[in-house]
């Protein structure tokens, strides 16, 4: 196939001359609209990479040419006519015909339009050791029940857990959770994980694509650290559908089509189920009541509406809601045994898009509404509210030349992030990272605060992109910021050198200045407090003989300082400072009926939490992971199978080592050895998973069964220890965890 | 704000977890511990004194009521002549200085004329069980009365329990003040079920001991008084 779009370029770009001879239009007068020529031009993504086998043809035609591996087509069309550029890894785009030469088509992927994609391809990724992540692809990973985001687990650099304990979101190069950001359409969330399952707080349906950046990522991406998560919602199908999916975890259901032709729709609604099993699971001779059992809910919607060729207006919203209470007692008036948790959220996005051959732009205004109420005991409880709205703009400008440099792609982009909190809280001291957890008494509110909290975060980035000469590409860009709470401005410089040394191979190399401002749970707290920052190097290499087949390794180095730690006189400030380095492999294969996955990480994550101190592992430092994935699908469709392996390091803890009796408050204060100075061992684990499907009538039906675990290693996570520390027992992962699911599509 | 992220699936896991562990609950009496440290009284004006006794359990004994073995100061160190072992007791004697009193509220940054929080540390078990206890100087406190207690909805007898096996018994036990007082109850005989609320019940399985003792702790929060009661206790 490649030899013929090949060989059919070539006959196109030698008739080109001759067609243009043959129909010479009057020298400075317009060429009818009726004249055909031999049009040339290139098509790119935002970081002037061609991108290849993009598909050119003429509005309301069938036919098309495939641009080659530097992006070039050839195509005959008449002056004033509309080209339409599509590609799978990209959101359509088009180009007028003015002349023979084309300016450069930038080709945006649905998360720089807010739109929606699906990856197929091998789509350049954001920063060495970045990828990403085929929804379909990674729909059959095993041992996710499905869930894209739970598959995130099978790249480099992510923290494994067996059990997602103290974390909800996700762990990069054993920094801290809240060093990471989970962004949904270009704007934060404030979750990844519904409280219960494990499940992601978007169905896997509802994604179209999800962009994993470990470090080293672009300027548009603020206030963390570490990592991002981009996730990208998918725009409605233009045929219309309804599917309906249910599982032992929970039911959903999803509808998607065109309203006319111009405007596109998607709605999602999804449900826990197993609140309806979970009651009959707990023995009668355990004394709790769950009065409200685990439950959620969530909703995706979005409405894609094209305006012209050149404008298009993209709404959403997506909203979760997870509530439950329990009694540690039979009897529901014991208020002092109650625990209730209910976390809320809401977030609507309105997006124009603008896209016209070297101009593109995003403007966008995003607002969120959420609440969290966490209620353990009489006197313990947070209950916080806050709403936030968010304008974003990004301009996007190509050019072939300029100031000596080729395929030059230049942004700019802002975004203010205005925030009102009302916290009204009574709680214990938090511990900070590695802080091992102080004794329990539910009488403790050492910190008790009732205010609102108002947090302007403001943001300006611009950056440039060019060709040194063919081989070489390198990145320029800078983010300032202002964090208004602690009254700070940052300068973040960031760079990448891309190095094209031989065929197939791609050197790069990134580094950059990162900012977090203190913004998690109690660094509200603390006025004086400022942002944590980190410096990252990253280098890579990555190969791809051909299409389907691609190989990654990159080594990094972070710098981390101003880390806020708990001072000798409990309040919390900026004296810590930690470094994290390692390597990462990445292998995969996608060919016929095969799609295989190898990945490999090593990292090690120090840190000092005020001068003087003794140097410490993280909480989530973890030497090793390694996982392994293979599946297979049947030529008929009917049929797919697959297994992953999992082996990677167990985390670091604390052990206690006694206690001692407080018999006023009655409670037992441990005390500990040096903080995370013991590790829990490593675990494997083997998942198989089968997907079914069948037709019945107008439905498709999708079976699955899932097997985390199927050798039932229950390897130690982490250790928990009697009510006076007098004795401790291993916290083991589930032995064997089987999960079945239906999905009917009409 | 980010939310607390503990996750509930972990947290459950975790319950099950602890559910599934051999280890003693928190009111069983056969186990070595200290149960509670009584100050007599817990707060003492300028020249007074206190004693200190505690409630120890011991694995395979009966619980007793015992002097500790060694006592010390743990805050403020500038008070720390204010225990001394005396006529066979742990005592604490108030100064009767009132510069005393001010350097230890200055080391402490108390506000002038506030009490003082004495901290003792107390060990058993030839130093195997230690627990501290605070005492109040600069104001006189009470330990608070025991309520009435009832078994079987009946008023609990003076020393000796009989209760049936595989029946709930319950128990209750009167707070004075129930916002500021804290009820414990502890066995060696049976299962404890709400030990730490006012309304509990017991039930003897088949295979537990039929014999054993039954304690209830109440402690005041506000005055950090502590009082309790002992039955020995028999399932037919």
């Amino acid at each position: 196939m490649k030899l013929s779009i090949l060989s059919w370029g070539i006959l196109l770009a030698l008739a080109a001359p001759a067609a243009a001879q043959e129909a010479p239009g009057p020298e400075g007068s317009p060429t009818p609209p009726s004249q055909e020529l031999t049009v040339r031009g290139r098509v790119i993504d935002s970081n002037g990479q061609p991108v290849r086998n993009a598909q050119v043809g003429l509005e309301g035609t069938t036919a098309r040419v495939a641009t080659d591996a530097q992006g070039y087509y050839i195509i005959k069309a008449p002056i004033g006519a509309t080209l339409v550029i599509e590609s799978t890894r990209f959101e359509p785009s088009i180009a007028i015909v003015t002349d023979d030469k084309l300016d450069d088509v930038v080709m945006l992927t649905a998360q720089q339009l807010g739109e929606t994609i699906e990856v197929s391809g091998t789509a350049p990724s954001a920063a060495p050791g970045a990828a990403t992540l085929d929804r379909k692809e990674l729909q059959r990973v095993p041992g996710t029940g499905g869930d894209i985001v739970r598959a995130l687990t099978v790249m480099p650099g992510v923290v494994n857990l067996q059990l997602p304990i103290g974390y909800s979101g996700v762990v990069i190069r054993g920094a801290s959770p809240q060093d990471s950001k989970v962004i949904i359409d270009d704007f934060e969330v404030p979750v990844l994980f519904h409280n219960i399952g494990f499940r992601a707080i978007v169905p896997a349906e509802a994604i179209a694509n999800l962009d994993f950046i470990p470090g080293g990522f672009d300027v548009a991406y603020g206030r963390a650290t570490s990592g991002i998560v981009s996730l990208g919602t998918r725009m409605g199908a233009e045929k219309g559908t309804a599917q309906a999916e249910v599982s032992f975890i929970d039911g959903g259901l999803i509808a998607q089509g065109s309203l006319g032709k111009n405007t596109r729709y998607m709605a999602a609604l999804r449900r826990s189920t197993i609140d309806f099993v979970l009651p009959s699971l707990i023995p009668e001779s355990v004394d709790l009541s769950l009065t409200t059992v685990p439950r959620y809910w969530d909703e995706q919607l979005r409405i894609d509406h094209r305006i012209n060729s050149n404008w298009k207006l993209v709404f959403s919203n997506l909203g979760t809601d997870d509530i439950f209470e329990l009694y540690a007692t039979k009897n529901q008036d014991a208020e002092n045994k109650r625990f209730f948790n209910r976390t809320r959220f809401i977030r609507t996005t309105a997006a124009a898009l603008y896209n016209d051959g070297p101009w593109s732009a995003k403007l966008a205004l995003s607002g969120l509404l959420q609440e969290f109420t966490f209620e353990l005991g009489k006197f313990q409880y947070i209950r916080s509210s806050i709403a936030a709205v968010t304008p974003r703009a990004e301009v996007t400008r190509t050019a072939k030349e300029a100031g000596g440099l080729k395929d030059v792609v230049f942004r700019v982009g802002g975004e203010a992030n205005i925030g009102v909190g009302w916290i009204d809280l009574a709680l214990p001291r938090e511990p900070r990272e590695g802080e091992p957890m102080g004794e329990f008494d539910p009488n403790d509110t050492t910190t008790k605060v009732d205010t609102r909290i108002t947090t302007p975060n403001f943001a300006a980035w611009t950056a440039l992109s060019g060709n040194l000469d063919p081989k070489i590409r390198a990145t320029m860009g800078l983010r300032a910021e202002v964090f208004g709470r602690p009254g700070e401005v940052a300068l973040q410089p960031r760079g990448e050198l891309q190095w094209k040394f031989h065929k197939g191979w791609l050197a790069r190399v990134a580094a950059g200045a990162y900012r977090r401002p203190p913004e998690y749970q109690s660094e509200y707290l603390f006025a004086s407090l400022q942002s944590e920052r980190s410096q990252q190097m990253i280098a890579g290499v990555q190969y791809e003989p051909r299409e389907g087949i691609r190989a990654q390794a990159s080594l990094y180095y972070t710098d981390r300082s101003a880390l806020i730690t708990t001072g000798e006189d409990r309040t919390l400030g900026n004296n810590g400072r930690g470094t994290s380095y390692g390597g990462e492999l990445l292998g995969t294969y996608r060919q016929g009926p095969w799609f295989g996955w190898l990945s490999y990480s090593y990292s090690h994550s120090t840190r000092v939490d005020r001068p003087g101190a003794d140097e410490r592992l993280f909480t989530f430092d973890q030497p090793h992971s390694m996982n392994a994935a293979l599946s297979w699908k049947s030529k008929s469709g009917k049929w797919q199978l697959g297994g992953r392996f999992q082996l990677y390091s167990g985390l670091p803890f604390t052990p206690a080592i006694g206690a001692v009796f407080d018999s006023d408050r009655n409670i037992y204060v441990p005390l500990y050895a040096d903080p995370n100075s013991e590790r829990a061992p490593q675990h494997h684990q083997l998942d198989l998973r089968i997907d079914r499907m069948w037709k019945l009538g107008r439905v498709e039906l999708t079976g699955f069964i899932d097997v985390q675990n199927v050798y039932a290693n229950q390897s130690i996570v982490t250790y928990f220890y009697s009510y006076d520390y007098s004795e401790r027992a291993a916290f083991k992962s589930l032995p064997i965890i089987p999960s079945l699911g239906l999905r009917g599509v009409l | 704000m980010k939310p607390v992220v503990l996750s509930l699936a972990a947290l459950g896991a975790l319950v099950l977890a602890a559910c599934d562990v051999d280890f003693d609950p928190e009111w069983q009496l056969d186990h070595d511990r200290v149960v509670a440290v009584a100050a007599n009284p817990p707060g003492i004006a300028a020249g007074e004194r206190s004693e200190l006794v505690a409630l120890i359990a011991e694995k395979g004994g009966p619980v007793a009521e015992l002097v500790p073995e060694q006592a010390i100061v743990a805050s403020p160190m500038s008070l720390a002549g204010a225990l001394a072992f005396d006529g066979g007791s742990w005592v604490v004697t108030a100064p009767a200085s009132e510069e005393q009193m001010i350097a230890a509220r200055t080391e402490l940054g108390l506000m002038p004329g506030a009490p003082v929080p004495l901290v003792v540390g107390v060990s058993y078990g030839a130093g195997t069980l230690f627990a501290t206890k605070v005492v109040v100087l600069g104001v006189a406190v009470e330990n608070p009365q025991l309520g009435a207690v009832t078994v079987n909805a009946a008023e609990a007898p003076a020393t000796d329990l009989v209760v049936g096996k595989l029946v709930d018994v319950p128990m209750t036990v009167a707070l004075a003040d129930p916002e500021h007082q804290d009820v414990n109850w502890l066995t060696s005989c049976g299962t404890m079920h709400d030990f730490d609320l006012p309304q509990s019940y017991l039930r003897v399985e088949a295979e537990d001991p039929v014999e054993g003792q039954l304690v209830v702790v109440v402690r005041d929060r506000k005055t950090g008084g502590v009082a309790w009661r002992i039955w020995s206790i028999r399932a037919e």
